[in-house]
């Protein structure tokens, strides 16, 4: 009679040992109900796994089908995007694996960075020198929100107030922005050309191509090849294209760093391959000499994917520059104007150290 | 009776993951819609800025071109502009520029003293010269290269014998029929002249008044004319019918009046553009004329003259623009 009292409490305590040795109708609820529980414990690892493999299945399923909707799938831009993106972040060797190997290598070539930076160049003979005395002091930043990125864009009326800022360091190391900024005593900078390392860690030590600081040679000095520079001359006139130290000396550039692709010429857009969307830096000038400074951000930064090089074109000239070029962009993208970082660099540690960059010098 | 329970079970398993299955391939559809839209977006938001920075710029060359030289006109589709240049020995010179980049294309030299510089088509210039006082020439130049039509073709019509004053105000040109109407203003009163395949020119049968504009539909079939008669500016269809004959001496043609106090506006393809004019004789609104009857286009805010109103080749309207197809220099 107390098992009928407490039979449901019994049964979580009875064991087979105690229905073995018999018992009433009213016995057989608790072993019942017993042999339902075990029942259940049984299950549970069964059930796990089930659901483990369910959801195993539905991971790999997830990879497969996002592969074949991104590379085969009706979104014609997303896939641009993800080739031109991974090609331009140097891991275009994704693409196959990501692509399950269906993407063929011919697609992959044709979306390959270029190893030129330059796209159009004008002759030395048909640049006519400007010298840029009476400009204002003045210097604006200005946000522009596209549906990808959001720019800072900083327009220094003085285009003689700009220089080419290199790492004290050169040789071991280069600086972030605001290192550089803070040595010059300058007020603003941007990040500038392209650079190497010998250790492949990407923290700036050697600057690529032809660099020049106030008329002095830092890299390039014996050499005559032409480079994609982006200088201005003793004037203040902003000069973009594939120029040799000889042709820049001629051109009385005395500030210059190596990067490109030109991007605005003689008012007009270059067409330049299309490179995906990243945080990019940009620098431009006006037919009034006003110096038109641009970074984005990207790479999921707020949301935002990154600006493509017709997105910095598109700015340029809304900013009515007649010259713009492309500078080092991605991680290295930086702005620092009046003591405080204008952009959040993409790197999670912040600024990237680099070996150049373009800075504006107080009044 | 295991088989049984495992059957149930493998249905289940199946059946969550094909629902995971398909959450998923729904959210990633929607995922990959929204980043191929955005992406879409700011490509299409980039070129249409791009387009209109050189829009912009554009203008601007024109309105500098205007501040320096005569003769400034632009190209149907906006891509080139004209400009006239004398040197010091009385020869004149017309430029072609590219308006993107205020680069000179081509230009047409050793011209006589140019009164009229209007467009054929995009890829040629119609340009009217001064031989002599009286002594009138319709020349053509191709864009690409301004080689001129007096040294590609036998000959160019030569308006002879006409006042000393006289003067190339208006061309209009059928590219089907290929038939030319040149306005000639001379000693006050104006002549319409019909330019033949063999350059041959035979003034036109007009209705009597002092005719201001003239424009001819895409076919040949019909020639408008803004015309002063009894103190109104009327618009006249000018069209020839059995009738009348054009192995006449004067090029015959029937007229009818298509609307008392209007200004001839232009012909975009077979469409005729007029504007009603108020007392002060400007134009208050845009019509266009279709076969279903007459369409108001714009009632304009402020009254304009008619010579300050555009009708592009799409239709639309522009008030004051910086320039036009044609000019008189």
């Amino acid at each position: 009679m107390r098992i009928g009292v407490n039979g449901v409490a019994f049964s979580f305590v009875f064991t087979p040992e105690s229905r073995m040795q018999g018992g009433t109708a009213l016995d057989r609820r608790p072993h019942r109900t017993a042999r339902v529980h075990e029942s259940e414990a049984k299950e549970k690892p069964k059930r796990r796994r089930g659901w483990l493999g369910v959801i195993v299945a539905t991971a790999l399923y997830a990879f497969v089908s996002s592969s074949l909707l991104v590379f085969h799938g009706p979104f014609p831009a997303l896939r641009t995007y993800v080739i031109d993106t991974l090609d331009e972040t140097r891991h275009g060797y994704l693409l196959r694996p990501l692509s399950l190997y269906t993407l063929p290598e011919s697609v992959i070539a044709d979306h390959a960075l270029s190893g030129s930076l330059v796209s159009d160049t004008l002759p030395i003979s048909d640049i006519v020198s400007r010298d840029f005395n009476n400009a204002d002091n003045s210097i604006h930043l200005y946000t522009y929100h596209g549906n990808t990125f959001t720019a800072y864009i900083l327009v220094v009326d003085n285009p003689k107030r700009v220089r080419v800022a290199v790492t004290k360091y050169i040789g071991q190391r280069g600086e972030t922005v605001p290192q550089l900024v803070q040595d010059t005593g300058a007020v603003a900078g941007i990040n500038g050309g392209a650079f190497a390392d010998s250790n492949q860690q990407g923290t700036g030590a050697l600057p690529l191509g032809i660099t020049m600081v106030d008329g002095r040679v830092i890299t390039g000095a014996d050499s005559t090849a032409k480079y994609p520079e982006i200088g201005f001359t003793s004037g203040g006139q902003m000069i973009a294209g594939d120029y040799s130290l000889a042709d820049l000396e001629k051109l009385h550039v005395t500030q210059a760093l190596s990067f490109g692709p030109v991007l605005v010429l003689n008012g007009q857009p270059v067409q330049v391959p299309d490179q995906g969307l990243n945080p990019r830096t940009a620098i431009g000038q006006t037919a009034d000499g006003k110096v038109i400074m641009v970074v984005t951000d990207g790479r999921g930064q707020f949301g935002h994917l990154g600006a493509s090089m017709a997105d910095i074109t598109a700015i340029m000239l809304q900013y009515h520059a007649v010259i713009a070029a492309d500078l080092d962009g991605g991680s290295s993208t930086t702005m620092v104007y009046d003591g405080r970082m204008v952009n959040t660099p993409v790197d999670l540690t912040g600024a990237r150290s680099v070996a150049t960059a373009f800075v504006v010098m107080p009044n | 009776m295991s088989q049984v329970e495992q059957k149930p079970r493998g249905r289940r398993v199946g059946r969550r993951f094909l629902a995971l299955a398909a959450l998923c391939t729904a959210c990633e559809s929607l995922f990959f819609y929204h980043l191929n839209h955005l992406l879409v977006s700011q490509q299409t938001a980039s070129q249409r800025e791009i387009q209109a920075a050189l829009h912009r710029r554009a203008q601007l060359e024109l309105l500098q071109l205007k501040r320096e030289y005569a003769g400034v006109t632009v190209s149907p589709n906006g891509e080139y502009a004209t400009y006239v240049t004398s040197d010091s020995s009385g020869w004149d010179t017309v430029h072609v520029v590219q308006l993107d980049t205020g680069t000179q294309v081509s230009e047409a030299t050793d011209l006589y003293p140019v009164q009229y510089v209007d467009w054929l088509g995009n890829a040629e210039v119609f340009v009217g010269e001064e031989r002599s006082p009286g002594n009138l020439e319709l020349n053509t130049f191709y864009v690409s290269n301004g080689l001129q039509a007096d040294e590609t073709a036998a000959s160019v019509p030569v308006f002879s014998n006409l006042s000393p004053d006289a003067r190339i105000v208006k061309v209009t040109y059928s590219t089907e029929t290929n038939d030319i109407f040149v306005l000639i203003e001379a000693g006050g009163s104006s002549e319409v002249y019909h330019v033949g395949t063999m350059e041959t020119i035979q003034p036109v049968t007009v209705p009597p008044g002092y005719i201001k504009n003239i424009a001819m539909t895409e076919t040949g079939d019909n020639l408008y004319l803004e015309i002063n008669q009894g103190g109104q500016w009327n618009v006249v269809r000018l069209y020839q019918t059995p009738q009348t004959s054009s192995y006449t001496p004067e090029f015959q043609m029937d007229w009818q009046l298509v609307k008392s106090n209007a200004a001839l506006l232009g012909v975009v393809g077979n469409t005729l553009y007029y504007g009603t004019v108020n007392a002060g004789g400007l134009v208050t609104a845009v019509y266009r004329q279709t076969s279903g009857g007459d369409q108001l286009v714009r009632q304009l805010a402020q009254p304009a003259l008619a010579s300050e109103i555009a009708i592009s080749s799409s239709g639309s309207i522009a008030l004051n623009p910086p320039a036009m197809t044609n000019v008189e220099v």
